[in-house]
């Protein structure tokens, strides 16, 4: 059980923001984990099983704190002009940073990301969580959050774009049009921290 | 010393049996009849066989609704969805056993044991042919549900929900 | 053109939400759309920046801190253990009184006996009324009219907090609608009681093995 624990920690951090209550639930999952293992069977589903526990964990403690944000973008973007919610090159600020496979070896970069999720409202960041972290369907995703799959997708499409210019405004707008990749190869989802943990 | 706390241990059950039967006849005679004999005859049960499933697209249909807090429980994060199987209504009356057989092959037999205020006493039997899987005495309130589960089925684990109204 | 950019199809592309049809058809546009491509990679990129950037908080933490949760976890198993042992072989509080009181039966129930019949006598008037109540069997035939009126504690839906989890439920149970189970016999070696307290309240589960093996155990609670 113990080699889950970081994956756990990494979701928990994700939805709360605080390492002291990612691993107060990182510790009551794997409490329950234990105490409902036998009502747990086969193997296939355990990464499921286990991230709904830690899901629902998380969503419960942001219930019960919560905690107000700095900064909201939902009302933001309500009052954009239409047109706006293309995706431009002024929002690709990832594409502009040299090669990908560096990426992740960059400070800047990984800082930029936390700063994003930290600013993002409850619900755009658990979307991103469920969605890029969990690797969620969109219909888990509605079940979760109690709302349609038009809605998870609308969130889903705002969280990312606030997280675009969240990273756009940290990491500023460098065309880099030499690193392009190519978007064939990058149009199958990544199989989440399932396959990108170690 | 052992002497008198013997004296002590004579003296306080009278005193503390003497000052709590009176108490408890003035409240017999005060106690209005009416809330005293607040009982029922009668309960109106449905029983609701749920399907849970490992696969599926994570949804709760809409006729699990009454069901939906609890299914989202974590002790059900093993399944990823849901579906009604059957109902049945049952009439019961107090004293009698009357049963449901459901489209799963199983029957439930319920009971009406008594009743009291809002609160009912029942009897439930849950069978797979000859085979008893459980048989208990429960108490509940009136409109509560009780989820019995577990239940092998090809496509996942069968649960039965009962959920009984006094009246 | 309208580039797929502006499109949900994209995104749900991206997401493998895509039924085969449309996932050919957005391929084909995608063949023809630069744009799109970039904002495809560009969110490919996101993913990776987010699972790495997670990944690299969580390998941050220091092991002896889950190594403390550990040790914590274990300590809240073994202390549920203990209270499932403790609770299997609990004399009931009632059995506790009795015990305590069993010297001194011969003297209270003298003065008891005497205080009740005092107490039956003042109150005749009532208590006759009391007697014309129906058993409970005897009032199947004809219910007292107040058992009409017998209240359904029915709790408003409790609102979901800022939609994070929903809440709707058409028909809701009481709030204290955990069942007293009395008596219980599972038909297979092995079930289980156990509660679900969600915002309907707290629910009572019965979870039952299938043995083939029929073996009763009765656990009262």
């Amino acid at each position: 059980m113990q080699r889950y624990q970081r994956k756990v920690y990494a979701v928990a951090y994700g939805y709360l923001r605080n390492q002291e209550d990612a691993l107060d639930v990182v510790q009551e999952a794997f409490i329950k984990v234990h105490r409902y293992l036998g009502k747990f069977e086969g193997n296939s589903s355990f990464y499921t099983w286990l991230y709904r526990i830690v899901t629902n964990l998380c969503i419960d403690h942001l219930r019960k704190s919560k905690r107000h944000r700095s900064l909201e973008f939902d009302d933001k973007l309500r009052h954009e002009p239409k047109g706006s919610e293309t995706i431009g090159p002024d929002h690709r600020p990832l594409s502009g940073m040299g090669d990908p496979s560096n990426m992740l070896q960059r400070r800047e970069i990984l800082d930029a990301v936390q700063d994003g999720l930290q600013y993002l409202s409850d619900k755009h960041r658990a979307v991103i969580i469920m969605r890029e972290l969990q690797g969620m369907s969109y219909a888990e995703m509605a079940q979760t959050m109690g709302c349609s799959k038009g809605t998870i997708m609308s969130r889903l499409f705002h969280a990312r774009r606030n997280m675009q210019k969240i990273l756009t405004e940290k990491l500023g707008y460098t065309p880099n049009a030499a690193n392009k990749t190519s978007a064939d190869e990058s149009n199958k989802p990544l199989k989440t921290a399932e396959a990108v943990m170690p | 010393m052992k002497h008198r706390t013997k004296i002590y241990s004579r003296l306080l059950a009278p005193i503390f049996v003497s000052s709590l039967v009176p108490l408890g006849a003035m409240a017999m005679i005060t106690l209005d009849p009416a809330e005293a004999r607040a009982e029922v005859s009668s309960a109106t049960c449905e029983i609701h066989a749920v399907l849970a499933m490992k696969s599926g697209d994570g949804s709760i249909p809409a006729d699990l609704d009454f069901l939906s807090a609890q299914l989202r429980d974590d002790q059900f994060a093993a399944f990823k969805s849901f579906r009604l199987l059957d109902s049945k209504s049952l009439k019961l009356k107090l004293g009698q056993t009357d049963g449901a057989s459901m489209a799963t092959g199983h029957n439930l037999k319920l009971s009406l044991l008594g009743a009291e205020a809002s609160k009912l006493q029942l009897h439930a039997v849950l069978a797979s042919g000859d085979k008893v899987l459980v048989d208990t005495d429960y108490k509940i309130e009136s409109s509560g549900i009780l989820l019995i589960g577990g239940v092998r089925h090809p496509d996942g684990k069968v649960f039965f929900a009962i959920r009984c109204r006094g009246g | 053109m309208t580039p797929v950019s502006e499109n949900d199809s994209l995104q749900a592309y991206f997401d493998d939400e895509l039924g085969a049809e449309e996932r050919a058809a957005l391929e084909a546009t995608l063949a023809g759309d630069p744009e799109a491509r970039l904002s495809l990679e560009e969110l490919a990129l996101l993913r990776q920046a987010i699972v790495g950037s997670l990944e690299a908080e969580a390998a941050a933490v220091p092991e002896a801190r889950f190594e403390q949760i550990w040790e914590q976890v274990d300590r809240t198993l073994d202390r549920d253990a203990r209270l499932q042992q403790a609770a299997e072989v609990n004399v009931s509080i009632w059995s506790r009184m009795a015990a305590f009181f069993r010297p001194l039966w011969v003297p209270t129930l003298g003065v008891a006996a005497a205080t009740a019949a005092i107490a039956l006598y003042v109150g005749g008037g009532a208590t006759q009324s009391a007697e014309n109540t129906p058993t409970r069997v005897a009032s199947k035939d004809e219910p007292p009219a107040e058992a009409a009126q017998a209240p359904e504690k029915e709790t408003a839906p409790a609102l979901a907090d800022e939609g994070m989890i929903a809440a709707k439920v058409a028909d809701t149970q009481p709030a204290n609608s955990e069942a007293e189970i009395q008596r219980i016999e599972f038909g297979g070696k092995t079930g289980r009681i156990d509660r679900i307290e969600s915002t309907q309240g707290i629910t009572t589960v019965i979870w039952i093995s299938e043995d083939d093996e029929t073996t009763d155990s009765e656990r009262s609670l």
